[in-house]
């Protein structure tokens, strides 16, 4: 078993720059560890939802360096290789849901896993259930509520075993009820969390330290 | 596949058809889409109205059959028959032939209006058999069904793919409506209401680009790596052979009373 102080992300002065060469990351240095819930708060435009990307190679890295279980990213490889364990619940919901039905839409991680279709049925079946969303395995994306969406983007990446996971703000647009549920789901986890949001105390009951970027560094540690 | 495997995979399935339970959809949808492709095929190049007749009479019974909703299949086939009608009146007027009726000096052809009932019929039958036997099935059957029919993956998926967004557009453009006629647009015909409906598009396309790269994020982020995964396995049955004889014996008999009118 890992242990709680094993980081299982290294992201070592990584900086960032728009095709116009302005900086909009600059010299960015921190780890996530085993179990560890991290808030990265900062305003809009701050590049919080770059970060995200760049940590998952769907932005090229430009300068510095990512070590993903003590293994350095280099080329897209070693990404598609990382993806495996690091999970991104993006912003937008509709993004993430795109195949006919809930049931599909959880399968398809599995299966692009290798795992063969009943297997992954069975476990997709098994995460819904914990999620307590079996009632909604035959229903087509676009016709969840929001919570509902969240809850089965959330399903869509836990059932891949992800020893982190990336979250870019899931309060986004739920009501109390809904991110209370939420709240609950995330803080029974046991993955390792780099979590945005603008709620500040859905981020106070969730993580134990945050991460602030302003004016393209991360100026502080809470 | 061992047959464990495939009963799970058949539950699966008869849930995803918990919607209707007709015999048309216990029919295998490879089995619907082969036959309604070589159907629309002979009513298409059918000119024969008995033939085009005995075709509608065979679309309206599987209708029946499959159960669909009465009053949503008359609405749609409203829709479209409403622009048959402007045919109706068309055609005759802009087909040579001999005369039917003459208004304000314009002569009108019977063989204008034997082209009209041709194109409504082979429409109606067409659409009406769509309706019947591949409208019914589940876009995630559909996408299994064509993947082994052998149709190109990137065209299953293109089509996957517009069935689950085409809302997702709709919702888009109702919300850029709202906020243009919450800034007192009104729709008129002039060059700033064409301009507007111009950027409102131009917009739509925008953010239609930029959901797409998100998805394939997404994508990526769950370990696509662009391979096609079917997820319900179809298994062919006695009934579909049955089914495809049926119906090719129908199209074959189609067919003949084409010649035989020709003769």
């Amino acid at each position: 078993m890992t242990d709680i102080r094993t980081p299982l992300l290294v992201v070592k002065n990584l900086s960032h720059r728009f095709i116009s060469q302005e900086l909009l990351l600059d010299d960015l240095s921190f780890s996530i560890a085993s179990g560890e819930k991290i808030a990265l708060i900062g305003d809009n435009g701050a590049g919080k939802s770059t970060l995200l990307q760049l940590l998952v190679g769907l932005i090229p890295l430009q300068d510095g360096e990512l070590i993903a279980l003590d293994k350095k990213l280099l080329a897209e490889r070693d990404f598609v290789e990382m993806r495996q364990f690091v999970g991104l619940v993006f912003q937008d919901p509709d993004d993430q849901l795109f195949c006919p039905s809930v049931l599909e839409d959880v399968m398809f991680g599995p299966l692009n896993q290798g795992l063969d279709l009943l297997a992954a049925e069975q476990k997709s079946l098994q995460i819904l259930a914990n999620l307590e969303l079996t009632h909604l395995i035959h229903r087509m994306a676009s016709d969840l509520s929001g919570g509902e969406k969240r809850l089965v983007t959330l399903a869509t990446v836990l059932v891949m075993e992800p020893k982190i996971l990336l979250l870019d703000e899931p309060t986004n647009a739920l009501d109390s009820k809904a991110k209370q549920k939420l709240l609950a789901v995330l803080q029974s986890l046991d993955q390792a969390m780099l979590v945005i949001s603008h709620d500040l105390d859905f981020l106070k009951q969730l993580t134990s330290r945050s991460l602030v970027l302003s004016e393209r560094k991360l100026v502080s540690f809470i | 596949m061992s047959q464990e495997k495939a009963e799970t995979m058949a539950i699966s399935i008869n849930a995803m058809f918990s919607g209707n339970h007709s015999s048309i959809q216990k029919i295998d949808p490879r089995a619907r889409i082969i036959c309604s492709f070589m159907f629309a095929l002979a009513v298409v190049l059918s000119r024969d109205i008995a033939a085009l007749l005995m075709a509608l009479s065979c679309s309206l019974a599987m209708v029946y059959m499959a159960r669909l909703p009465v009053l949503s299949t008359l609405k749609k086939m409203a829709a479209m028959d409403s622009f048959m009608l402007y045919l109706m009146v068309l055609l005759p007027f802009t087909v040579p032939g001999e005369v039917m009726v003459v208004v304000w000096g314009y002569e009108g052809s019977w063989q204008g209006l034997e082209q009209a009932i041709q194109i409504t019929l082979k429409a109606n039958a067409v659409v009406l058999m769509l309706f019947a036997t591949v409208s019914i099935i589940p876009s995630s059957v559909l996408g299994s069904a064509l993947s082994s029919l052998q149709v190109n993956m990137k065209l299953i998926q293109l089509l996957l793919f517009t069935m689950r967004y085409l809302t997702v557009i709709a919702q888009e453009y109702a919300r850029l409506r709202r906020s243009m006629k919450a800034r007192a647009f009104v729709m008129r015909f002039n060059w700033h209401s064409w301009k507007s409906i111009g950027y409102l598009i131009a917009m739509l396309l925008v953010r239609s680009m930029q959901r797409s790269q998100r998805i394939i994020n997404c994508m990526k982020c769950r370990g696509f790596s662009g391979k096609y995964i079917s997820y319900y396995p179809l298994q062919w049955q006695l009934k579909d052979t049955r089914y495809c004889l049926a119906m090719a014996l129908f199209i074959m008999l189609i067919i003949s009373i084409n010649f035989v009118g020709g003769l």
